[in-house]
């Protein structure tokens, strides 16, 4: 009976183990464009092709039509409002219109999609991450526009990135967090590719030999795609957890107590504290610290006399990884005049990444 | 006649300064009310003003100036009228968390002298301040010593209802060698109000300030504004404020809005004993 204690205890332990195996790729709380596999989050949209069907209606190499902010070259990073009351999530706006053909017998294939690069693997090694230990992938989303969309994995066998998987969704109703859950086995080769029209200006130069099945293990890169003409709203992800077979038969994504905390842009600004220099020196060392290491942002600085009298304006970054900034500073205010020993007001501006803006003021103490 | 201009002149040339952070009385006025305080606030502004009446009275302020996380600011004054001069006592202590100390402590004395020309009173009043500050650092060190302060107000009664004070508060920091002068003009309307012009010239802060008692008589409304332009970069403040009078019992409040650090609110009580 006693070995059957162990035997039980050996199973739940077990069980619990086998259950917490999910990955969290991304809740966008940390701010910045990286997954957790290290890889970026971007836009895209047929605009960026070279190939696209887009008339460029003006002559001046702009193909119109299709609008996606934030666009391909612009930073895709999380904004305010994310799922089951956490801060952030990551959104693209979109106005997908036909509006002309090119040529007569094409039509136009508008789309806006939101990708994610698996990058590196967690340990930092290059090598593309092998996803063939989870079941599919769960995440939230969220649009006042679509009500279709697909999500597609990208099979990095040959460096062909139109071997693309797709599984279609529905977003059922308009303007509220929806979960979705997509097993990978049920995911099929994308029928975009193998319309006509592309076959027709070139899908032999593309290739469509590719596995029919879906081979998770090859997978670089995932996609949420829009392609409905006359889209012209916000689409919304978060949360996205790739999950094992029995955190999948739960139908809910995990808890996760390390990424799911709501981030305090008010409580980031923690302290300050000033470094003091030698009286005879003409500069001072200034320093703030930070609650959290993983925010990142600007801060713009105002030194003021007691009277809120302006003297200095400058500026410092929070950079990732750090709870501290500091900064060699010049005792000369901006009019050319040198500090005096005594107290100043710091009034330091904070703005992250999310597009927060945190204002807070300290006494500065200088000698 | 000479004489008083005179003295008037010399305080102009050498100046004083207030403490950094004022009352709520005198912040809803935009401050430098060197020639309008009266009772203990007096012994923040203009030292001579303790001799402007023969009340005795208590005053106690506290803010968190700019809101900021680390700083807190407490006042005490104290004034006590005596048969032959007007007597003044105060503490003032600012702390930025446990890094910055500055504290002071000023006794001052002032005399009133009547009938120097027609409708015309001389205000004088002297001082020292004790002041004590710390900067806790690796290279930490702590002044502690003795300033003086002086101040003089011109007052003429124009009629029963209308009085004119032109009066300045000079301070030397004896550790920093700043000379701080404080010149300022104030109007009082017996039973209507006051207007309150005024410059610290050290901070190169321009002031104006009203108070009115027309609505009720415990109960005064306050307005105030400032230009303050220690370097290129000019930034203003904008002060509003109300006090209340129950017999021996005053309550003022303040509320500071300043254009480059945002607003705070400033509490005085006073006791008039």
């Amino acid at each position: 009976m006693k070995n059957l204690k162990f035997i039980f205890l050996f199973i739940f332990f077990f069980y619990i183990s086998s259950a917490s195996a999910y990955f969290l790729f991304d809740n966008f709380e940390d701010g910045d464009e990286f997954n957790n596999f290290k890889g970026v989050w971007y836009t895209m949209s047929d605009a960026d092709e070279d190939t696209s069907q887009i008339y460029d209606f003006n002559g001046d190499g702009i193909k119109q039509g299709t609008l996606v902010v934030p666009g391909s070259e612009d930073a895709a990073l999380p904004v305010y409002g994310g799922a089951n009351g956490s801060s952030y999530c990551f959104s693209m706006y979109m106005d997908l219109v036909i509006s002309e053909f090119k040529d007569v017998g094409l039509y136009q294939s508008p789309y806006g999609a939101l990708g994610a690069s698996l990058g590196e693997a967690p340990d930092g090694s290059n090598k593309i991450v092998d996803l063939s230990q989870y079941y599919g992938i769960g995440f939230y989303v969220k649009s006042d526009a679509v009500s279709n969309f697909q999500f597609q994995a990208e099979d990095a066998k040959g460096q062909i990135w139109l071997e693309s998987y797709k599984y279609d969704c529905h977003i059922n109703s308009p303007n509220v967090w929806q979960l979705i859950m997509v097993p990978f086995a049920q995911m099929t080769k994308a029928d975009t590719m193998s319309n006509t029209t592309w076959k027709a200006e070139g899908a032999s130069a593309f290739g469509f030999a590719g596995e029919n099945t879906f081979n998770v293990d090859a997978v670089d890169g995932i996609t949420f795609f829009v392609s409905d003409p006359n889209v012209k709203g916000n689409f919304l992800i978060d949360d996205v957890y790739f999950l094992t077979e029995s955190e999948f038969a739960m139908g809910m994504l995990p808890i996760d107590s390390n990424h799911n905390g709501i981030y305090d842009a008010q409580d980031a600004l923690r302290l300050l504290n000033v470094q003091y220099s030698d009286t005879m020196t003409d500069t001072f060392n200034l320093e703030l610290f930070f609650n959290r290491s993983d925010v990142k942002g600007n801060l713009d600085i105002s030194i003021t006399d007691l009277s809120g009298g302006l003297l200095k304006q400058l500026s410092m970054k929070l950079d990732e990884n750090s709870s501290v900034v500091s900064k060699i500073i010049q005792k000369n205010d901006d009019n050319g005049n040198v500090f005096k020993e005594g107290l100043y007001i710091l009034k330091v501006k904070f703005s992250d990444n999310f597009g927060n803006k945190v204002v807070k003021k300290l006494g500065l103490a200088l000698n | 006649m000479k004489k008083i201009i005179l003295v008037f002149l010399i305080s102009l040339l050498l100046g004083v300064s207030a403490f950094a952070f004022d009352d709520a009385k005198g912040s809803s006025m935009a401050g430098s009310l060197s020639a309008s305080a009266e009772g203990a606030i007096a012994n923040w502004y203009n030292p001579a003003r303790l001799s402007a009446d023969d009340k005795n009275d208590i005053v106690l302020s506290y803010q968190n100036p700019y809101n900021a996380a680390n700083l807190t600011a407490m006042k005490f004054g104290y004034k006590q009228s005596l048969s032959f001069v007007n007597f003044g006592l105060y503490y003032d202590s600012i702390q930025a968390g446990n890094i910055y100390g500055n504290t002071k402590i000023g006794l001052n004395l002032s005399k009133r002298f009547d009938a120097i020309l027609k409708k015309t009173s001389l205000l004088v009043g002297v001082g020292a301040i004790l002041r004590d500050k710390y900067i806790n650092s690796s290279l930490s060190h702590a002044y502690r010593y003795i300033s003086p302060d002086a101040g003089v107000d011109i007052l003429y009664q124009a009629s029963t209802k209308l009085q004119i004070n032109l009066a300045t508060d000079f301070q030397f920091d004896t550790q920093s060698q700043d000379i701080t002068l404080v010149p300022a003009i104030g109007i009082k309307l017996r039973k209507v109000g006051l207007l309150n012009i005024g410059v610290n010239v050290l901070e190169k802060k321009y002031s104006a300030g009203i108070e009115s008692k027309l609505l009720y008589k415990f109960f005064v409304l306050r307005a105030g504004g400032a230009i303050i332009q220690p370097s290129k970069m000019l930034s203003f403040s904008l002060n509003s404020g109300l006090g209340f009078k129950f017999d021996n019992f005053g309550l003022d409040l303040a509320y500071v809005f300043n254009q480059a650090l945002g607003g705070y609110a400033i509490a005085s009580v006073q006791f008039i004993l």
